[in-house]
């Protein structure tokens, strides 16, 4: 089943001056019960656009938009089972940072012991008592995602949740959200920190300018359909090349070493061809391609998606 | 909608503010028992009486009855306390956590107003009968207590009694312009431009339509009182301001709902 449903989804946003903006051109996602979902894309592709439509906050132009089965007329009906942190979390300055959390608990009957839990979780149990305003961009992330965590929800909406955190708290933060979707529970993330992502997610959605580019599995991915190939360390470079080369095999100088497009399974006979040259390589990989290399590649392809 | 409702009023009365508004009227209520009982003479004709503490006359000839002069004061408090308690939550961006909480918009709206009007009525009323409590040591030691009759105090309870009402809707009615205009301050312009300055003008090229001016129908409702020249019943002054209250509050509504929040 899935727990969020994009279809078709449109938003023109209508400015005084200007002109309207599009900021989501007809997406599709769909998110499945369970695990890590990644939701990425360069600024200005949608990403906060659709989290807001699907919390209600904002009215698609046309398309669909379900949330735990629900639309957005009746998401009163599931937001006591979804927790949700949108952009940079905002709150009273002037209240602590406790308070706020107990104003807004007491709209979903939950009682002081789990506000104290809940900022205890987050690690910001010690300045629970201090403004708001007095707190680091960090602390009020982590204030955020106590909001959505108190619920105790089984589908949690985060935009951006490393935003201003150190390297420690991204750590934690990650942590958190891994362990929360090997809970069960469902965790859709949107982030820039694309390592961050790779790490945390089970699958990933790519959009540019408001549109799907691709969507799965992270494997498949940084797959991204492309023939897997092969790194080779060998000395002299130009003359491994040409014998590569004239063994039939897909080869090509990438700057100190050589890419051959080979299947890890078939790096014996990337040894044997040189071998009989006698050359012998010094190191033989599969090339690993990173969530940010797939992420640049789809999204440059996809036209000058920028901010 | 009840917890909703005790949360934002929980809300607004923990906002500074109105703390600050309060503290500000108690220190005017203990000047103004202060300033009347030091300077009544119990012997002088004109001894602190209760008609010094209320009486419905609005005409310029008699004089101002302090808990009756000072509630226009607390109208504006309560039109500055309700635009504040909205204009906050858009000025602190407040508004977008809530609505992940309650995504039924016109339940978080009507809360607000209704939590709004809940503290400014309440407001008024403990410190207009602070007010009339802390005057009372000067009429009974060092004035005259005569006049202090059933009538009085009848009279007195009706205008506590439609003050509040007053002073929860012009909480309402600031929180509804705060809410279109999405500042605290766009609706206090909005509200002492019209009445200081528009409505001024619209008296000096059509005093006909003074029946249907803000300030009139307030004074009216206030006092319980018609006024001379305004051909205008209590209650049809009541009713006037009600639809007026209700036009802004149905834009609100609508405004509201359909806002996108960015």
């Amino acid at each position: 089943m899935a727990v969020i449903e994009v279809e078709g989804l449109r938003k023109e946003y209508r400015r005084l001056r200007g002109g309207p903006t599009l900021a989501l051109d007809g997406l599709d996602v769909s998110v499945p019960e369970g695990g890590v979902f990644g939701f990425l894309g360069p600024n200005g592709s949608g990403k906060t656009t659709t989290i807001r439509c699907l919390l209600g906050l904002v009215r698609a132009s046309s398309g669909r938009s379900r949330l735990l089965d629900a639309g957005p007329r009746e998401l009163h009906t599931v937001i006591g089972r979804v927790g949700s942190m949108v952009e940079t979390p905002q709150f009273f300055p002037n209240f602590s940072g406790r308070r706020n959390l107990e104003l807004l608990a007491r709209l979903d009957g939950i009682g002081r012991a789990r506000v104290n839990e809940t900022l205890d979780l987050v690690g910001l149990g010690s300045r629970a008592g201090s403004p708001f305003r007095t707190y680091s961009l960090g602390m009020k992330q982590r204030l955020g995602l106590a909001a959505a965590l108190i619920k105790d929800p089984e589908l949690l909406i985060l935009d951006e949740p490393a935003n201003g955190l150190d390297p420690a708290g991204i750590k934690e933060i990650r942590d958190l959200v891994r362990r929360l979707g090997s809970e069960g529970r469902t965790i859709f993330v949107s982030s820039h920190l694309l390592g961050e992502v790779q790490q945390m997610c089970d699958r990933v959605a790519i959009l540019a300018r408001g549109r799907l580019v691709t969507e799965g599995p992270v494997a498949d991915v940084l797959a991204g359909g492309r023939a897997s190939r092969l790194v080779v360390q060998v000395a002299p470079l130009e003359a491994a090349l040409e014998t590569l080369r004239s063994a039939d095999l897909d080869a090509t100088l990438d700057g100190h070493h050589i890419l051959v497009q080979l299947p890890a399974e078939d790096a014996a006979r990337v040894t044997e061809v040189l071998a009989d040259a006698r050359m012998y390589v010094s190191e033989l990989r599969p090339e690993e391609i990173d969530l940010e290399t797939v992420f640049l590649e789809l999204t440059r392809s996809d036209g000058d998606a920028t901010g | 909608m009840t917890a909703l409702m005790v949360v934002e009023i929980r809300r607004a009365l923990s906002r500074r503010l109105v703390r600050m508004l309060v503290l500000v009227a108690l220190l005017g209520i203990v000047i103004i028992a202060i300033g009347a009982f030091a300077t009544s003479d119990p012997d002088a004709a004109d001894a602190f009486s209760p008609a010094d503490i209320w009486t419905p006359e609005l005409d310029q000839s008699s004089d101002a009855a302090i808990v009756g002069g000072v509630s226009f004061l607390f109208l504006l408090m309560a039109l500055l306390g309700g635009a504040s308690v909205i204009g906050a939550e858009y000025k602190a961006g407040t508004i977008t956590t809530l609505l992940t909480w309650e995504p039924r918009r016109l339940r978080v709206i009507g809360a607000k107003l209704a939590a709004a009007a809940i503290v400014a009525a309440v407001l008024f009323l403990v410190l207009e009968a602070l007010l009339a409590g802390a005057l009372a040591p000067a009429a009974v030691v060092r004035g005259t207590t005569e006049g202090a009759d059933d009538d009085f105090y009848r009279s007195l309870a009706g205008f506590l009694g439609r003050g509040a009402l007053l002073t929860g809707g012009c909480a309402v009615l600031g929180g509804a312009i705060a809410t279109v205009g999405k500042n605290t301050t766009a609706a206090l312009a909005v509200v002492l431009g019209y009445i200081v300055i528009v409505e001024q003008i619209l008296r000096g090229l059509r005093p006909g339509w003074n029946a249907w001016y803000l300030g009139e129908n307030l004074g009216i409702v206030l006092t319980g009182e018609r006024l001379d020249d305004v051909v205008r019943s209590v209650p049809g002054a009541a009713a006037v301001l009600l639809f007026y209250l209700g036009v802004f509050v149905a834009v609100t509504l609508v405004v509201f709902a359909r806002r996108d929040v960015t």
